[in-house]
């Protein structure tokens, strides 16, 4: 009996089904995937134009903190990275760049957004509770500094300071000829308009030639092209203050000029000079040869006929009367170094010498740390007698540029001057006053219990004295927007003096001094800014000179050539220094400029 | 003796041929069943990614355009058409962009976002010296509700504008997918 073979189709037809069926719902899966991926897309463009903008921003705040500040590749943020480049178009505007790359759901988006950027608007940056020049920081005494610090110059702290957060030190700027005046060499042979004799008679005892300093740095040596006669004594080389054109009595500074150095044919001779104080650019200053005389035994110096446009040289006796040189308008052969050197932080053989930071982020940063605890990283070449060893990682820190320039203190001097010119000094008593925008020839007083309530920009041209409990209030008015009282003269605050904002969060008092004091003429020895006791909700601000802080002072914070706190003195930063606004005026920040914002890609 | 060849006969009985077709119907029932049902969860899905896609493309195109605003421009007529800023329409004054790509200064183009029933447009006007591509562009044909408020009473005045965009799509007919998306934009050269 034969099986019987049956054979069917169902199978065959069943997967032909299925394939159309597979294929109708591949195609339509097809679709769907695209708008899911058109889906990532556009989030990943959405997150590729943040990405770009956090690059401005990122940006934008690097300027403020370091002017070179030339841009920055594949930073990575969150769900990417941008990037960002800098043009400089000229001193006052740059162009930011910055490209920001997304991948979502690997998908790729980028995006670029151009924008420039100016320095003219409102806002200026404190980013420091201390920030010094050249000069640099000296703290004493159990003072306590509840902030950062950046210095230009040392940072110079006895035991029993505290820094709560970092300090840096830059080194000064590098070595280099500031003010020349040598040529042309060699003199051989000496009339009356190439050489100058000093120290031959008493009426030319000594010899003085005036400058100004081209930077504020510290001063590191004078070099003069001289000769000798006979065997004259060592002199004293002197930096006065100028008194109405000839040199006065008030000594700044001064070195020795070995006679040894000095042989009978002319050469360079090299004195080496204090680093302190620091010179103002703005001030004419001199250096004086001062020795004995003697008619067989006295110097010659090179000398050339107006060959240095920022001073002139003199010839008399020092604390008595100078007179011309003959030929008059000589100038003496000199040069003057400045800079050099590298800054340090501590300055004690114990590690207790000085704290500095409170959690691991706040860092140590210079060329050279001596005696210092430090929370955080302790950044630096040269270190000694401190609790950790130096990270070399870091190349020194550096220099800062002063947050005020002379535009912005001219600026907020017009504002006052607008509101009307007081002649004479003021003296504001128990009974208070409300004054500004307002500028005062004279002195500006302010004492017995009294509030003088800064209404509008005041600009000072003399001295302000706040003691007796006077206090000083910017007006509500202001709101959230801080005031600037601009001074010429010097600032001495004292006997319970307060400060305070307008009353709303933000607002700071400013107290800004364009004086060179100690290193100025009739300064007697006295700082820019003084101040003892008190002050409050107040940021002093001295670039060109030095501030003194004693026992019980408290303030916001300090920017000036030199700072010194000592005994007890306690300065409180305050964050919102970061970005202050002002009510009106320039500033000193970058800020995106108006109408530059473009989204190119 | 007779030899008889045994005849094959190749076929289907028709009752083969039935069961068959039955089991084949009751298949393919299943099978469909099986495709309507994939079809329906597409349909939404489709529906639920289109009005997603759409709120956010069309709110990512206007902070692309508005970021870069200089003004709000109180109205103004583009292709003959004139348009009013207000609760759903907004005409904003832009940088005008060159080809080097370098700002010209105090020259503008400018740029509308419109609401026409369930279309949002997007209307370019250019400077000549703009590589800004001008004309007008369908961003979404789905909005169900598009919303603009203003920073400051006088919209002149405002440089921060809040569009809220709801976007629905139907499918089966009666239902339907809705998405709703709101973003505050910066008028960054304001």
């Amino acid at each position: 009996m034969n099986k019987s073979k049956q054979s069917g189709h169902i199978l065959i037809i069943a997967i032909v089904f299925m394939a159309i069926l597979l294929t109708m719902s591949g195609s339509l899966w097809g679709y769907t995937h695209l708008q899911v991926k058109s889906s990532h897309q556009s989030v990943a463009r959405s997150q590729a134009l943040s990405l770009a903008e956090a690059g401005i921003d990122h940006a934008l705040a690097q300027l403020n903190s370091n002017p070179s500040y030339a841009g920055e590749t594949n930073t990575d943020l969150d769900s990417g990275e941008f990037t960002t480049t800098i043009t400089t178009i000229d001193s006052q505007t740059k162009t930011i760049t910055s490209v920001g790359t997304a991948v979502h759901r690997n998908i790729e988006s980028t995006r670029t957004i151009k924008v420039n950027v100016g320095i003219d608007s409102e806002q200026i940056s404190f980013r420091y509770g201390v920030q010094a020049g050249t000069g640099g920081f000296v703290m004493s005494g159990g003072s306590q500094l509840n902030g950062n610090v950046y210095s230009n110059g040392n940072i110079n702290a006895t035991t029993g300071v505290v820094i709560t957060g970092s300090a840096i030190a830059a080194n000064p700027p590098a070595l280099a000829a500031d003010q020349v005046n040598d040529s042309p060499t060699p003199i051989s042979t000496c009339t009356a308009s190439t050489c100058i004799t000093y120290g031959n008679a008493t009426a030319t005892q000594d010899f003085a030639q005036s400058f100004s300093p081209g930077i504020s740095a510290p001063m590191n040596n004078i070099e003069f092209y001289l000769r000798k006669q006979g065997n004259p004594g060592n002199a004293t080389v002197r930096i006065v203050t100028d008194n109405a054109g000839t040199p006065s009595t008030t000594q700044l500074m001064s070195g020795t000029l070995t006679a040894s150095s000095v042989t009978s044919s002319f050469g360079w001779v090299t004195v080496t000079m204090p680093t302190t104080p620091i010179l103002d650019p703005s001030q004419t200053y001199w250096i004086v040869l001062d020795g004995n005389s003697n008619a067989s035994n006295y110097y010659v110096i090179g000398a050339n006929n107006n060959g240095y446009a920022n001073g002139t040289a003199r010839i008399g006796r020092y604390t008595s009367t100078w007179s011309n040189t003959t030929p008059s308008g000589l100038d003496g052969y000199f040069r003057i170094f400045m800079g050099g050197g590298t800054s340090m932080i501590g300055g004690n053989t114990y590690v207790t010498g000085v704290y500095v930071g409170t959690g691991v982020a706040d860092e140590a940063w210079a060329n050279r740390v001596q005696g210092a605890t430090v929370s955080g990283p302790l950044y630096c070449q040269t270190g000694s007698h401190t609790n950790k060893p130096c990270n070399t990682s870091r190349s020194d820190p550096p220099a800062q540029p002063m947050p005020l320039s002379d535009n912005n203190i001219q600026a907020w001097k017009d504002e006052a001057e607008a509101g009307g010119v007081t002649s004479g000094n003021v003296s504001v008593g128990w009974a208070g006053a409300t004054i500004g925008p307002r500028r005062i020839t004279g002195d500006l007083t302010v004492g017995g219990g009294g509030t003088l309530v800064v209404s509008g920009t005041l600009w000072v041209e003399g001295n302000i004295t706040i003691s007796g409990g006077g206090e000083v209030h910017l007006s509500p008015s202001y709101g959230p927007n801080s005031g600037a009282i601009v001074t010429d003269g010097r600032v001495t605050l004292s006997g319970g003096s307060d400060f305070a904002g307008s009353g709303t969060p933000g607002s700071y008092p400013f107290l800004i001094t364009t004086s060179a004091c100690p290193v100025a003429p009739n300064c007697g020895g006295n700082n820019a800014i003084s101040l003892s006791g008190g002050a409050g909700t107040v940021a002093l601000v001295a670039q060109n000179g030095n501030v003194q802080i004693n026992g019980g002072s408290s303030l916001k914070a300090v920017t000036a050539k030199q700072i010194t706190m000592t005994g007890g003195a306690t300065l409180e930063y305050d964050a919102g220094l970061i970005s202050d606004v002002f009510s009106s005026g320039p500033g000193g920040s970058w800020t995106v400029i108006k109408g530059t914002y473009i989204i190119i890609d | 003796m007779t030899n008889h060849k045994s005849i094959k006969q190749n076929g289907f009985t028709i009752i083969e041929i039935v069961i068959v077709v039955f089991l084949f119907a009751i298949l393919l029932m299943g099978l469909l069943s099986i495709f309507e049902w994939q079809q329906k969860v597409y349909s939404v899905e489709m529906a639920e990614i289109a009005v997603t896609n759409s709120a956010r493309s069309t709110l990512g195109a206007m902070n692309s355009m508005l970021a870069q605003g200089v003004a709000i421009i109180p109205s103004r007529t583009i292709g003959g058409q004139l348009y009013t800023t207000g609760g759903s329409t907004i005409v904003a004054s832009l940088p005008v962009i060159t080809s080097s790509d370098e700002v010209l200064p105090d020259q503008y183009d400018y740029v509308v976002f419109h609401r026409d029933g369930q279309n949002l447009f997007q209307i370019i006007e250019t400077h000549a010296s703009s590589v800004r591509p001008a004309g007008s562009k369908l961003l979404s044909d789905n909005v169900h509700s598009f919303s603009l408020s203003y920073n400051s009473g006088d919209i002149a005045s405002s440089n921060r504008i809040t569009a809220t965009i709801t976007n629905r799509a139907l499918y089966h007919g009666d239902k339907f997918a809705e998405f709703s998306l709101s973003q505050t934009i910066l008028l960054r050269n304001y």
